[in-house]
């Protein structure tokens, strides 16, 4: 009974916790397509491929794609891989359709279709001097942009600020600081720098945004630059996604999986056309 | 739990390897109008495993429960009862690594804890006003409790120097609730019973808090709660009527209505709760039955779609988040069997609005943000029929039950809209339940169960995104299943000679198998990025289990 006791014991104790691979689906690769063009520079299109979710073999870059550009069904160009990118010399005109399909030897083909929004609304944007002092007691000034909503359709817009620096000689990305309701906690920065957001609060409506400038960068001229895209709702969710993502691979303390918005047909990504204006301070 | 034996104390013990099981019961004082029941439970893996792994090193899981109940008689007509139960499951892991390397020791300590538990209590006093009227008055309270609990301690010591500096961060989640409650049973005939009665629940919820604590021997310990996730409180009143009614011999039909008032950060809203019910015997060959329903929930579970752990999340209802609110309609057959056997399908279909589900990219456990923000609300279905056989008498019986079921969620903003799974959409659910009694001396028993894996969020691919940086493809929420549960036990029962012992105990001894087969049910799914290619890791507890009993009743 004794003997009985210990051998039950012994295998109690090795069945304790077991630690077993666990075999996944095969996966597919995709091909992935990411581009926001806009009216005003050249459609370039980043190209890659996308790789299981084990693979310790992190290499995703495709440069012998085979890329059509299309505009409202025509054939405009075959884009040719430069550089690490696909670069074409088609600037998009607002309110047409622009379409890209991608093939790769046996990646199945992918699609994606966009059109530049129009935009009527008319950036204005001003800057003003020692408005407030900083922490430290040193003025700062203060740049509004100002645009007019379009109250016909839901609308989401980009701003991105620049301000120059003098010992660059260059411009250089501005946090966007704001106590403006919309911007003040964080909530709409996005990844890409700037800000994003949605008319839904001011709908139909001309609308102000203040930024506060740093003490010192209004020295040089011209002084700052700021840019406002029109951006479609896939965008705007798919800018939103990205910002949320958490890499999860499901530790005991983990994010909610974040499902990154696609417009890309048998692929992943994003094709989409942005309005873009700006405005140079002087 | 029973009320205990009046005439006298008697009991039962048993004690495996595995755990322990004790219950005591019996009068208290000589009247034989008082009588308790205590009972406990302890599983013992934690402790006997603890010596094979090394200094430092331990993985164990555990749970212990606890019963107490104490009735008193006054007389024909008044009862009263208190009871009291606890139970804790806990799941710890420690890990340590140490290091010696030029007059350095370096030690780094780390362990992960969950722990969940309950607590309730409860004062019940049964009084008969009428040979037609019967009351029942409860007072309760319960308690609920998770915990995570993560801790890191790194120390360096030279002959001349000790640095410490620790971390402790402990999330917390909760619920307790007091409540009043009267039921009433009136008999005003033999084909008629109304009950009615009311309720008053108050709810305390801390549906996530932070503590974070910094220690060392340096500057900036810290000892703090964190996060906006206050403390909820909500009152439920309810009011409720139901008749039963016999209309024919073989037609009875059930109808009630509940009137419920939720009260929330100073606003209330009214509820009702129709639900009505009908039941057809032919002739006692078969019985069909019918029946209706319409519900609110105050209460709402979150649970994390990217990981299997039970870290879900109890949460009321506010002003910002609506109670959930379903309709149900079920049908069913029941049909006894010759041998007596018993043959049971029911049908059923719900629909639900107002649930919940944790928003893409929210994490419970942070705690920059409300809850209530981490949430978006949508509509689901569930629907299915489970079948029942069983046999209630003759040496042998038992049941086997098997549900086929569909549970799903549809939630703006989620799963880019369109419907997915809920996490415990469970297709298929089997279980069988025998017991052999062969003879006086010998019983053995088996059960089976079966059930389709936890759906969960797991990515399947990488890509790179606009900016450059890699994210996640999934296909879609809770696509992935976990391996299916299953399991096989068997026992076996030798009962002792009485004539053994001269205190005529009742002894036997209990030889058994958990999971004869060792299927690995998963507990626990991590991907290990320590190999190339990584893997996807599925923690299993408890294989294959043999056990041996030794068992007392006195």
């Amino acid at each position: 009974m004794k003997q009985f006791a210990i051998i039950i014991f012994i295998v109690t104790l090795v069945s304790c916790e077991k630690d077993i691979t666990v075999d996944l689906p095969v996966y597919s690769e995709k091909l992935v397509v990411n581009c926001a063009f806009n009216n005003s520079s050249p459609i370039i299109l980043d190209v890659s491929h996308s790789i299981d979710i084990l693979s310790g073999n992190r290499n995703f870059f495709v440069n012998d794609a085979n890329v059509k550009l299309y505009e409202n069904g025509v054939l405009l160009q075959t884009v040719p891989y430069v550089l690490g990118k696909y670069e074409s010399t088609i600037i998009a005109i607002p309110g047409r359709t622009y379409k890209v399909v991608v093939n790769r030897g046996d990646y199945p083909e992918a699609t994606g279709e966009s059109t530049i929004p129009l935009f009527t609304g008319g950036l204005q944007s001003s800057y003003k001097d020692s408005v407030s002092t900083d922490s430290s007691g040193f003025p700062v000034g203060e740049i509004t942009v100002r645009f007019a909503d379009d109250g016909s359709t839901r609308n989401y817009y980009k701003i991105f600020l620049q301000s120059y620096d003098n010992t660059t000689m260059q411009f250089k990305e501005m946090i966007p600081v704001s106590n403006d309701p919309l911007l003040v906690d964080g909530s709409a920065d996005n990844s890409q720098g700037g800000v994003i957001i949605s008319d839904l609060t001011f709908n139909g409506k001309t609308r102000e945004f203040k930024f506060r400038t740093e003490f010192g960068s209004a020295l040089g001229t011209p002084k700052y630059i700021i840019t406002l895209e029109l951006i479609s709702k896939e965008y705007y969710d798919y800018l939103t996604d990205i910002k949320n993502f958490q890499p999860n691979t499901g530790g005991i303390i983990s994010s909610e999986p974040v499902l990154v918005n696609s417009n890309i047909k048998n692929g992943l990504g994003i094709f989409t056309g942005t309005y873009l204006e700006s405005d140079t301070i002087r | 739990m029973k009320e205990g034996n009046n005439k006298k104390i008697g009991g039962s013990f048993s004690i495996s390897p595995i755990a322990g099981r004790l219950s005591l019961e019996g009068p208290i004082g000589k009247s034989g109008k008082t009588t308790f029941a205590v009972s406990g439970r302890r599983t013992f893996l934690d402790i006997i495993t603890k010596p094979f792994f090394q200094k430092g090193n331990s993985f164990g899981y555990y749970f212990y429960d606890f019963n107490a109940k104490v009735c008193h008689t006054f007389s024909q007509k008044d009862k009263i009862f208190v009871s009291f139960y606890s139970g804790i499951d806990k799941f710890k892991i420690t890990a340590t690594n140490k290091d010696t390397q030029g007059g350095t020791t370096a030690t780094d300590k780390s362990s992960v804890i969950l722990k969940w538990g309950n607590q309730t209590g409860a004062f019940r006093w049964n009084h008969v006003i009428s040979n037609k009227l019967f009351s029942n008055y409860t007072l309760n309270f319960t308690r609920f409790q998770f915990d995570v609990i993560n801790t890191f301690e790194q120390t360096r010591q030279t002959d001349t120097t000790f640095d410490q500096a620790g971390l402790y961060l402990r999330y917390f989640s909760g619920i307790r609730d007091w409540a009043v409650k009267a039921d009433y049973e009136y008999t005003p005939d033999a084909r008629n019973k109304i009950r009615f009665g009311g309720s008053y629940i108050n709810h305390g919820f801390a549906p996530g808090a932070a503590q974070l604590k910094f220690t060392g021997n340096g500057p900036g310990n810290l000892d703090t709660l964190l996060g906006p996730n206050g403390r909820i409180y909500t009152n439920e009143l309810a009011i409720y009527g139901e008749d039963e009614r016999r209309i024919t011999k073989r037609v009875k039909v059930n109808g009630g209505l509940r009137a419920v008032g939720y009260n929330v950060r100073g606003k209330t809203t009214f509820y009702l709760e129709p639900r009505f019910s009908l039941n057809k015997n032919f002739d006692g060959k078969f019985a069909i039955k019918g029946a209706y329903s319409m519900m609110n929930q105050f209460l709402h579970l979150l649970a994390n779609s990217g990981t299997s752990l039970p870290t879900d999340l109890w949460v009321p209802a506010t002003d910002k988040i609506k109670p959930q609110t379903s309709q149900q309609v079920s049908i069913g057959l029941n049909v006894p069997l010759k041998q007596a056997f018993e043959f049971t399908v029911e049908g059923y279909y719900k629909w639900m609005k107002n649930l919940i589900d944790y928003k893409e990219g929210a994490n419970f456990a942070a705690i920059n943000q409300s809850w209530e923000d981490k949430v978006l609300a949508g509509n689901g279905q569930s629907y299915g029929a489970e079948f029942l056989i069983q046999k209630k008498t003759g040496p042998l019986t038992g049941w086997i039950g098997y549900t086929l079921a569909w549970a799903n969620r549809r939630i703006i903003g989620i799963n880019n809209d369109k419907t997915y799974p809920f996490k415990y959409d469970r297709r298929h659910d089997v279980s069988l339940v025998s017991s052999y009694k062969y003879s006086e001396k010998y019983t053995f028993s088996a059960s089976v169960v079966f059930s389709t894996g936890n759906a969960i969020t797991f990515p399947i691919g990488q890509y790179l995104d606009i900016n450059g940086n890699v994210v996640y493809e999934y296909g879609s929420k809770n696509a992935f299943r976990l391996n299916n549960n299953s399991r096989l036990d068997i026992g076996y029962t030798k009962m002792l000679d009485k004539k053994r012992n001269k205190r005529n105990l009742e002894q036997s001894w209990t030889f058994s198998i958990y999971n004869v087969l060792a299927h690995n049910n998963p507990y626990y799914v991590y991907v290990d990025n320590t190999t190339s290619p990584a893997k996807v890791k599925q923690i299993s507890l408890f294989g294959f289990v043999p056990g041996i009993a030794y068992n007392l009743k006195f």
